[in-house]
């Protein structure tokens, strides 16, 4: 894949964080990443409201110059009674260290209701490269994947155990090796 | 000559370049259009029952509510604002309301929340905050291009993996 391309990715596992989705009243959605036009494009067909958190560009751009990290609690800051029926982490995870996993766990608790299911993707082992990439919904298992030219900030390839027990807000649930080490997870609140 | 005519006419690659830009476009539309140009900066609110187009700087808000307002490539708008069609080719700091659609096109940025009964976003667009959507308000007789009723959620049947290299389900 070169830089401008982009490709579409089966998945096994995006079906499920639909599952027994009821979209009557309304769906939810944290998209942790930059808006992509397909994630748009998918959820026009139900009545949605949806958040672009652009996260990666914040932690690329407005480190606090004091120690390096991002104020997650300034950043998802979102009317109080929002809850989110879906979290789209993508690769976010990989560029947070542990202490900032935990920062980004205990900001995003607030959001989460019972029923609430994520997906994101980590890493097989700690030396699984992370590449600069931004990725949306094409279809319900259908993922796209673009290589992205945007600036990264210093990347933590996190493992199943890592995110797991770090993460604590959710369970994790199914689990699914893709190429180029990268792990497909999905989860559901605890 | 006519080679010349030849060349433009079988060149189709640069005829849809031009179709897409949005320069082209705004030339077409400011025939039809109140226009607010680009080295025109407006402080206040705008109100209006006409199509508008804004090349330039605009802070407070736009309200076009029965009309279509075009933010073009060198419009600025930091407000809230409303209209039938919103399309964005420029960039916007604040609320956009489309009674009809909203459109962020390549060259748009915006920075703010969208309530619209659809939205779409060309590929290069910048956008961040919220999008709240409504089909059924557009096209009531709409369904679903996707059923969100199967498959099941997995059931709970074991351990999690030690190493996440298998599919698994665990309690929830």
């Amino acid at each position: 894949m070169t830089r401008e391309q982009k490709v579409v990715e089966q998945s096994d596992l995006l079906p499920l964080l639909f599952a027994e989705l009821d979209s009557s009243k309304g769906l939810t959605v944290f998209d942790v990443g930059p808006a992509v036009p397909e994630t748009v494009d998918f959820f026009s067909q139900f009545k949605c409201r949806l958040f672009f958190a652009d996260l990666l560009s914040d932690l690329s751009a407005e480190k606090d110059p004091d120690d390096g990290k991002v104020d997650f609690g300034e950043l998802l800051t979102y009317p109080t009674e929002t809850r989110f029926d879906i979290c789209l982490f993508w690769d976010f995870l990989n560029f947070l260290d542990v202490e900032m996993l935990r920062a980004f766990n205990l900001a995003i608790t607030p959001y989460i209701h019972d029923e609430t299911r994520a997906h994101c993707y980590g890493r097989f082992s700690r030396r699984s490269p992370v590449m600069n990439q931004q990725f949306g919904i094409k279809k319900i298992d259908e993922v796209v994947v673009r290589n992205s030219n945007a600036r990264l900030p210093t990347c933590y390839p996190h493992g199943y155990a890592d995110l797991r027990d770090i993460m604590g807000c959710f369970s994790f649930s199914r689990s699914m090796l893709l190429r180029e080490g990268r792990l497909e997870i999905l989860m559901y609140a605890s | 000559m006519f080679d010349k005519r030849k060349d433009n006419e079988g060149d189709s690659s640069a005829l849809s370049v031009q179709r897409e830009d949005p320069r082209a476009a705004i030339e077409s539309a400011t025939k039809t259009s109140a226009v607010i140009g680009t080295k025109i900066q407006i402080e206040g609110n705008i109100i209006g029952d006409e199509n508008l187009i804004i090349e330039g700087k605009v802070d407070g808000t736009v309200e076009v509510r029965s009309k279509d307002l075009t933010i073009g490539p060198s419009g600025q708008v930091t407000a809230n604002v409303t209209a039938r069609i919103v399309k964005i080719d420029g960039t916007v700091k604040g609320d956009i309301t489309g009674l009809e659609k909203v459109t962020i096109s390549k060259t748009g940025k915006v920075q703010g929340n969208i309530v619209a009964p659809r939205v779409t976003l060309e590929d290069g667009a910048k956008f961040k905050g919220s999008i709240d959507m409504d089909p059924g308000e557009a096209t009531t007789h709409e369904t679903p291009r996707t059923s969100l009723k199967s498959p099941s959620k997995p059931k709970p049947v074991g351990d999690q993996p030690s190493d996440g290299t298998s599919a698994n389900t665990a309690t929830k």
